[in-house]
Formats: C-alpha cells, sequence, structure tokens
C-alpha cells in the first residue's frame, strides 16, 4: 500500500523521534519538571502515534497513544515522575524499537500488551480516581487529533455555495460555517452525523457538507466535520441545539458573509492571529522586523507534502523567523494537511522577493503573501469578536507551535546507496588516471613544439582537470561520511542501564558527536566502543560508597570524545575510577602461566598493561553478565585493528584510564609505502610499516632454517617476499627492508626498492579471486598500472608460525 | 521474432581455431595491456587489470581450455565478459566479426572439440564451410575442481 520510499522516509521520521524520546527521558530522570523536556517527549510520542496510524502500523499507534496520554498527564501535573516510571518508559522506548523492526522485517509478532499493562499501571490510579482528568485528556486528546474541526482549518467556501448563500441572506435567512467535533472515542460516528443533520435541517437547510453528506452517513470522517447551513435561527440557538446531541464534543458555527467569503474564496483564508503572535509581532516591529502571513498551496496530488512544507519552511527560516504556522509545525511535517498551509513570518526582505523565493520550490501552485501591522487591529475586529470563543485554545496551540520551529530542523538528506558512491567513486578514480596521462602528453607537446599558447592551453586544461577531479573524489569520500552521533547516541541510554543495574552513579559525558566518519568504520566501532564503555562502568568506576571514602567525588565521571587528528579519529573514552594496577596484571599473568615470575617481573608497565589485550585475560575480581570474562579486550583490539586503527590505553592507580583510538577517516583510502618487487609495485599500508632499513646480504643471520636480522638488539625473522609470492627479483647485496608490525610482532620482509608513500584508494580484488593469502587488495596507480597491496596481517602471522616451528 | 531463431556470438581466434561467444555476456573489447600478476593464484589466471575505476580478473583462454599459450601479438584482445555480476577478462588470439548464426546451424558439441573439453563448450555452428564453436560462457569461470581432476588424470595416463 505505501512504498518503499514512503516507509522510508516513515522510518528515518520514527528513528529521529525514538531518539528524541530517548535523549529527552535522560534529561527527565534528573529534571523530573522540566517542562520543555516533557512537551518534546510528548510531541515525538504524538507525531509517531500519528505517523504510525497513517501508515497502518496499529501497535506502535497503540503504544505511542498510551506513552502520550501518560505524558499529558505528567504536563498537567496530575503525575509525577519516577525512576520507575523511566524504567517503564525506556522499556515502552525498546518496545517501539522493536516495532520498527517488525516494520522492516527484522522482528516479528511483537507483544505490546505487557507494556501497555506497565504503562497504564503508571497512570492506573488516576485513571480511575479521576473522572475529570481522564475527561481532560479526552478533550486535549481531541484537540490535538482533529484539527480539522479546529477554527482554524475553516473550509474556503467556493463560489456555487456562496452564490446560493447570497441568494438566501437576500431572502432574509442567516448562513453559518458550523464545525461539529465528536467526542474522540465516539462509537457509530456516522450515526451522530446522521442526528446532527437531522437537528440542524428542522432549523433550516443544510447547502454543503464536508467531507459529503453521503461520506458521513458511512461514518469515513475522522472527529469532525463541516456545514453550511441556512436558517433564522440564532448562532446560540444552532449551538445549544447542537451541543444536545450525546457525543458531540464541541461546536463552532461562524456567520458567513458572501462578501468576504468571495475575497476570501478569490484570495486566501487568513488566519485569525491571536494575541500571543500579536504580541511577537510587535516586538519584531520594534526591531525592524516586518511580519507577514504567507499563505502556500501546494499543487494537486503533490507527493511527499510534508518534504515539500519543509523545504518551505527551510526557505522561510532562511529569510526570516516562522513564529506561527497553521497547521502546527509538526502536523506539516507529518504531511497532515490538504494542499495549503499558512505561516507568519517575521523578516527583513520584501514581499516580492519572499513570493518569488518560495515560487521557486517545486510543486507550489500559489503563494499568497499579506503584510500584517500590529497598528491596524488585524483582519477585522468582527471576526475576532466571533472567534473569540475558540481562540482560547487556538491561542495555547500556536503558542506552542512557535516554539517548536527549532524541531523542524531535520537534516536535509537523501538516501543512496552506498554503491552508487562506490561506482561514483570508481568513475572519479578513471578521471585522474585521464589527467595524469593528459599531463604527460602535455609536456610532450612542449618537447616537440616549446611553450606555445596551444601548450599552454593544455596544461591550463590539465591543472584544472586536476583540481575538479581531486575536488570531486574529496566530496564524495564526504558523502560516505556519517556523523559518529550514529553510535554514540546509543551509549546514554546504555550507560544508564549499566549503572543502574551494577549500582554505580556516573556523569557520562559526550563530546564530538558530530565528527564524520566513514560508514564502514562506523559499523565496526560500535561494539568495541561498547564494550570499553561497559568495563569502564564495571571496573574501572568505584561504586559510590567506596568512592566517598577515597575521598572522590560520589558520582563518577565518564567521558566519551571524538575529534579528528590529522587524517584519522581519535575517540577516547576516560573514566576517574580505579583504574589499572600492572601488578596485579604482572600476578595475573603468573596464575595463568603465561610467564614465570622472574619474566613477568621484567615487564615494563606498558608491557604488562598490554596483557589485557590478551585472549582469556581478565582481572576482574568476579565475572558480571556484563563483563569480566576475559573475552573481550582481544576482541576489541581485533576489531579495531582490521580497520586499521590503533588501541591505547593510559592507566594511573586511583585516578583512573583512558583508552584512545584512533582510526582512519575512511577505509576506502589508506596511506601506503610503496615498494617494487620485480616488474611489479606493491603496497605495504602504512598503519603496519614500522619503519625501513637498507642492509647488506652479510648482515643477515640464520635460526635454524629461518633467515633472521638484528635490529636494534631485537630479532626479526626475515621474509624475503619474491620467495613467498614466488615472484622474479632483483635482489643484490644491498636490501631493502620493510619492517611491519601488528599487535607487538614484528618481521621484516626484503623488497627489490622502496618508492616512497602515496595514497592509495583500496579495491578489492573480486568476488572471483576471493581472498588471496597474504594480500588485502589492489589499488590502481596514478600511470594506470595496478599496484597490489599486502595484507601485513597475515604475512606476520604466517611469518610468525615459521618462527615458532 | 528472428532474435529467437539465431544467435549473435562475437567470433574470435583461439590458437587457429574460431571460437564464438553469445554477444549478451560480452561487455567489451579492449587491447592487450599491463596485467599484475597475482602470487599464488591458479595458473590460467594470468592476473588483474584495471577496468572502469576497479580491477577484474584476466584469464587465459587458452590455459583455461589446457590448451598451450600462443604468443601475444598486435592482434592480441581481452574481451570483458560479465556472468553472474562478476566480470572478468579473457585473453583471445583476435577477435574478428560479430556474427548471427541461425538456431538451425548450431549443433550439440562432438564429444572432444580442437581438444577443449566439452564442458565449457555450447554447440558448434556450421556456417559457410566455416566451423565455429560457441562457448558457454557460464561454464568458463566456474566448473568444478572435477575438471581439474580429469585433466590431472588425462595427463597422468599419458
Amino acid at each position: 500500500m505505501f512504498s518503499d520510499i514512503e516507509i522510508g522516509v516513515f522510518l528515518d521520521e520514527l528513528e529521529e523521534k525514538l531518539q528524541v524520546i530517548n535523549d529527552n527521558l535522560l534529561i527527565l530522570e534528573n529534571e523530573p519538571d522540566n517542562q520543555d523536556v516533557l512537551n518534546e517527549i510528548f510531541r515525538a510520542a504524538h507525531t509517531i502515534k500519528g505517523s504510525s496510524g497513517v501508515m497502518g502500523y496499529e501497535k506502535m499507534a497503540s503504544l505511542t497513544h498510551n506513552i502520550e496520554n501518560l505524558f499529558d498527564m505528567i504536563r498537567q501535573g496530575k503525575l509525577t515522575v519516577t525512576t520507575e516510571m523511566i524504567n517503564v518508559l525506556f522499556e515502552a522506548l525498546d518496545t517501539l524499537n522493536l516495532l520498527k523492526k517488525e516494520v522492516t522485517g527484522e522482528s516479528v509478532d511483537v507483544d505490546i500488551s505487557d507494556i501497555l499493562n506497565k504503562i497504564s499501571g503508571c497512570m492506573g490510579g488516576e485513571l480511575c480516581s479521576a473522572d475529570s482528568s481522564a475527561k481532560a485528556q479526552n478533550e486535549a486528546a481531541a484537540a490535538v487529533e482533529s484539527p480539522a474541526a479546529g477554527s482554524e482549518r475553516r473550509q474556503v467556501l467556493d463560489d456555487n455555495v456562496l452564490a446560493v448563500v447570497r441568494e438566501a441572506q437576500a431572502g432574509g435567512l442567516k448562513a453559518y460555517q458550523i464545525a461539529v467535533t465528536l467526542a474522540e472515542d465516539t462509537q457509530m460516528k456516522s450515526v451522530r452525523a446522521f442526528l446532527v443533520f437531522e437537528i440542524l435541517q428542522q432549523m433550516g437547510e443544510v447547502i454543503s457538507s464536508n467531507p459529503p453528506a453521503d461520506e458521513l452517513q458511512q461514518g469515513s470522517f475522522d472527529l469532525g466535520f463541516e456545514v453550511v447551513l441556512l436558517t433564522k435561527e440564532s448562532t446560540e440557538k444552532v449551538q445549544s441545539a447542537l451541543m444536545n446531541v450525546a457525543e458531540v464534543d464541541k461546536v463552532e458555527i461562524r456567520p458567513v458573509t458572501p462578501a468576504e467569503e468571495a475575497e476570501n474564496a478569490a484570495g486566501h483564508q487568513w488566519q485569525i492571529l491571536d494575541d500571543n503572535v500579536l504580541n511577537v509581532i510587535r516586538e519584531a516591529e520594534v526591531r525592524g522586523f516586518q511580519a507577514y502571513q504567507v499563505a502556500v498551496i501546494l499543487d494537486e496530488g503533490t507527493q511527499m507534502k510534508s518534504v515539500r512544507a519543509f523545504l518551505v519552511f527551510e526557505t522561510l527560516q532562511q529569510m526570516g523567523e516562522v513564529i506561527k504556522s497553521t497547521p502546527p509545525a509538526e502536523e506539516l511535517q507529518e504531511g497532515n494537511f490538504d494542499r495549503g498551509f499558512e505561516v507568519v513570518l517575521l523578516t527583513q526582505e520584501d514581499q516580492d522577493k519572499i513570493q518569488n523565493t518560495i515560487m521557486s520550490i517545486a510543486e507550489v501552485n500559489r503563494v499568497e503573501l499579506r503584510p500584517v501591522s500590529t497598528l491596524q487591529t488585524p483582519n477585522g475586529q468582527a471576526k475576532t469578536k466571533v472567534g473569540a470563543k475558540t481562540a482560547a485554545p487556538a491561542a495555547k496551540k500556536s503558542a506552542g507551535a512557535g516554539k517548536e520551529q527549532p524541531a523542524v530542523k531535520t537534516a536535509k538528506t537523501v538516501r543512496v546507496d552506498v554503491q552508487k558512491l562506490d561506482n561514483l567513486m570508481n568513475l572519479v578514480g578513471e578521471l585522474v588516471i585521464d589527467r595524469t596521462r593528459l599531463n604527460r602528453f602535455a609536456e610532450i607537446f612542449e618537447d616537440k613544439y616549446g611553450s606555445d599558447e596551444l601548450v599552454e592551453s593544455i596544461n591550463e586544461i590539465a591543472n584544472h582537470l586536476g583540481q575538479v577531479t581531486g575536488d570531486l573524489q574529496e566530496q564524495i569520500m564526504k558523502a560516505r561520511m556519517l556523523p559518529i552521533a550514529q553510535i554514540f547516541n546509543r551509549f546514554p541510554r546504555m550507560v544508564r542501564d549499566t549503572a543502574q543495574k551494577l549500582g554505580k552513579e556516573i556523569d557520562f559525558i559526550v563530546e564530538g558527536k558530530e565528527t564524520e566518519l566513514d560508514r564502514n568504520v562506523i559499523e565496526v566501532i560500535g561494539d568495541p566502543l561498547i564494550h570499553l564503555i561497559r568495563n569502564s562502568i564495571d571496573h574501572g568506576i568505584e561504586p559510590p560508597e567506596e568512592r566517598e571514602r577515597l575521598g572522590k567525588p560520589r558520582v563518577g565521571k565518564l567521558h566519551l570524545k571524538a575529534s579528528y587528528h590529522e587524517s584519522h579519529i581519535v575517540i577516547t573514552i576516560s573514566d576517574d575510577g580505579r583504574g589499572i594496577d600492572a601488578d596485579k596484571l604482572r600476578q595475573k599473568a603468573v596464575e595463568k602461566g603465561l610467564y614465570d615470575r622472574e619474566s613477568a617481573s621484567r615487564l615494563t608497565d606498558r608491557e604488562a598493561l598490554e596483557l589485557i589485550f590478551k585472549a582469556g585475560f581478565s582481572t576482574a575480581k568476579e565475572v558480571s553478565d556484563l563483563s569480566g570474562r576475559g573475552v573481550g579486550m582481544d576482541v576489541v583490539r581485533t576489531a579495531i585493528e582490521q580497520i586499521n586503527g590503533m588501541v591505547e590505553l593510559h592507566t594511573e592507580v586511583g585516578v583512573g584510564t583512558t583508552f584512545t583510538i584512533r582510526l582512519p577517516l575512511t577505509l576506502a583510502i589508506i596511506r601506503s609505502l610503496m615498494v617494487t618487487l620485480g616488474e611489479q609495485v606493491y603496497a605495504f599500508p602504512l598503519s603496519n610499516v614500522s619503519e625501513t632499513l637498507r642492509i647488506n646480504a652479510g648482515e643477515i643471520r640464520r635460526v635454524g632454517n629461518n633467515e633472521v636480522i638484528v635490529v636494534r638488539e631485537r630479532i626479526l625473522p626475515l621474509l624475503r617476499l619474491s620467495e613467498r609470492f614466488g615472484m622474479g627479483s632483483s635482489e643484490g647485496e644491498n636490501l631493502f627492508v620493510v619492517v611491519i608490525a601488528s599487535a607487538e610482532k614484528r618481521v621484516a620482509v626484503v623488497v627489490d626498492k622502496l618508492l616512497g608513500e602515496q595514497e592509495i584508494v583500496i579495491k578489492s580484488l573480486g568476488e572471483y579471486l576471493g581472498e588471496v593469502p597474504g594480500l588485502s587488495g589492489a589499488t590502481i596507480l596514478g600511470d594506470g598500472r595496478v599496484a597490489l597491496i599486502i595484507d601485513s596481517r597475515s604475512i606476520i602471522k604466517d611469518a610468525g608460525m615459521c618462527e615458532e616451528a | 521474432m528472428s532474435s529467437q531463431n539465431e544467435e549473435q556470438v562475437v567470433v574470435f581466434q583461439l590458437n587457429d581455431q574460431t571460437y564464438g561467444i553469445d554477444i549478451v555476456s560480452v561487455r567489451e573489447i579492449i587491447r592487450m595491456e599491463e596485467i599484475t600478476k597475482i602470487p599464488g593464484a591458479p595458473d590460467f589466471m594470468e592476473g588483474i587489470i584495471k577496468l572502469r575505476g576497479g580491477v577484474i580478473p584476466v584469464i587465459d583462454l587458452c590455459r583455461r581450455f589446457g590448451l598451450i599459450s600462443g604468443e601475444r601479438t598486435s592482434q592480441s584482445r581481452i574481451i570483458i565478459v560479465q556472468v553472474n555480476n562478476t566480470t572478468f577478462g579473457m585473453i583471445v588470439d583476435a577477435v574478428q566479426e560479430v556474427l548471427r548464426i541461425p538456431s538451425s546451424s548450431i549443433e550439440p558439441p562432438p564429444p572432444m572439440a580442437g581438444g577443449v573439453n566439452v564442458s565449457y563448450l555450447k554447440g558448434v555452428a556450421l556456417l559457410e564451410e566455416r566451423l565455429i564453436i560457441l562457448l558457454d560462457h557460464n561454464k568458463i569461470l566456474y566448473d568444478s575442481e572435477q575438471e581439474e581432476l580429469q585433466q590431472l588424470e588425462k595427463e597422468l595416463n599419458k
């Protein structure tokens, strides 16, 4: 029923809103009275309810509906926030996440009855004891849910109706536009609508209805409908007659004056601005801003109205400030509007410019502007008076809408298959090679014809092409980047839960969420980070009592930070906990039989600390279900090294521990040391190269069957790449050696010649070749040749095996 | 309609024999270029080349078929073939033309055609006195170890 694109948009929005709820719940736990936070959560839940309802995800709609209700009660002060409630809410959030997975097909048959019970448990007492609160709640819900019935959304009457109205008025009848809103849980809406019609028909003649009468009879309308009535009765009479119908929640009546309507039909039915908005406008006028009411009508059949509305908002925000929107911004975001919407804009731009700018947005059909001035009373007093009855809820709403504007700041994005970006990247690579070739031709021409004008031009073109391709390459690289917030955002909740479970108090500080890195890196780095953070909470930070005894602040600090450092991302996780004791590690190493007592005592602190990265090594006094099972730190290191990263730790006993992770910005490009072997070029990723040496064949010694060299009193196994790969080589008396390292192991590799460092783009060898031992991929050199990339880790592993053998 | 009754094939020369491959699987035909050898790869695997910014494997079709690999000449070409999302190149001695071959003139391969094991073959076409051996592009890359084993067996029996 819904296209993948629509579901995609829905999921994006859902994810964003769930994150909003998550973040705000965390704040709420510390500031239970923060109204802004309550409102944020309420609105997010409401948005999810709306869109999931539209998409037909009943369970999600029902759950968010309950969350919304709960928050409404909190907002009204009928409930107070408790830790227990927060726990239930987090659980509800988890369930929502599961439901989200149900949408994507990752999980099935999520049961929400349990969590619904818990939520109603939170508000249970209230619901039974206070009828009034339930009613208030209903009213609030109705007000939010049926904007169509609100005074703001009056139908513009068409010419036919107006003609009839005019005639009737000539005949001494009055014409009313009547909006009827039914109570939220009305059963048999069609019957109610029918009753309303009956009553109206008794008093006069219904000449128009929206939705049309037959739809009303089928009950296919939301909660409100609107009719135009010709009658002799007064508004009060009509009103009270209708309010007598059971389950009619609200009736709004407005006399129709054809003259005014005609103007509106031709133009736009302008909103009546309430006092709050007028106050804001007045202030802005003092600051030299002009206020406009801007009505935007989209093309009929516009796809993704919400996106258009968002674009219009964006555009308007660039020109000034949007202080009110009808329907409210969040409704617009959900696409819950017909074709048009209206905003109040404070700006210093002139009318034409605003009009033209908005018209330039695709699928905007019509834009109308009207300057608003507080000096002349806006919009005709008469109207305001009539509307007075309904103005109050509207005012409340619009005040909310005004505040909501910043929330509209969703990132403007398109979703692109990574494969497409990769293809683009490949094509750019091609361009780079052609550019190099062009340069060479320019040189040839210069040699042949001297530097005349034509040659100059070629050079110029080649240079420009070079710049553009360089930029292009960079931009595409950037397009693959995502802010690390993607994973960082998961952590506050996790820290909270873990800390709660372990009875620790933790102040978790996150910095540098906006730091961007390659999505592949992001995918890999999540689990290691979770592990390190859990470790810090579990082993690092002491329980509050112990901290107090030690004279530390009761609340432990956990600091997660990401930042750029040259062409790397550095992520640090530091705690102010008990630190890691190198002596304990030495002791442990002896216990585990990894070292004898003597050699263990000879380990430097640094080497001892390295032990934690060994498999099966845990110093936790007891194993918890969170950490301490000794599988972990080695996995962390492996995962990080797999993506050419590094992990280090600094620790001071009693003061704290800091883990530092260095990651490449991207996995697609690496700095490499280029070498030749025979005719071919090979690349050693620099992250594994520790040094290069030039040795004499005489320096090679033999240990058993293996060749070794001694570098600064350290014996390194020597490996001849030509032998390893079975390739020809031109080794002479002087040998070039690349020392590669991985996890403290070093191997010296003999190559023919060193060419220098270069940034290379990694290409996979392709499915067919699969994994070739010793190689991790290929790259295309500037001259179009293909070079192979050495997989240092597998080479070291192989060499290690020889060594042991 | 006519396409159902005939096949379009790229006709090329290999070891003095004429072969054809379904044009649908051919992406392009390029001149010989420098090929980077892959250490430890099978014998028929000539190496890798760059193509459209990516790298693809190139096989020596002669050696793949267990024939003696000829000299590389100025006529030598690499036919880039795409089969089930795998793109690879195959070195041939010369590419001649694109032919439409009526399906009626295609016959199942004889038990042994030109020294090439029949499992690579789709059929043989006789066209105006020319014998064209049609390759089954699906089987050029992936057959089975069985194939190699058979080859080995044969050599042992010699």
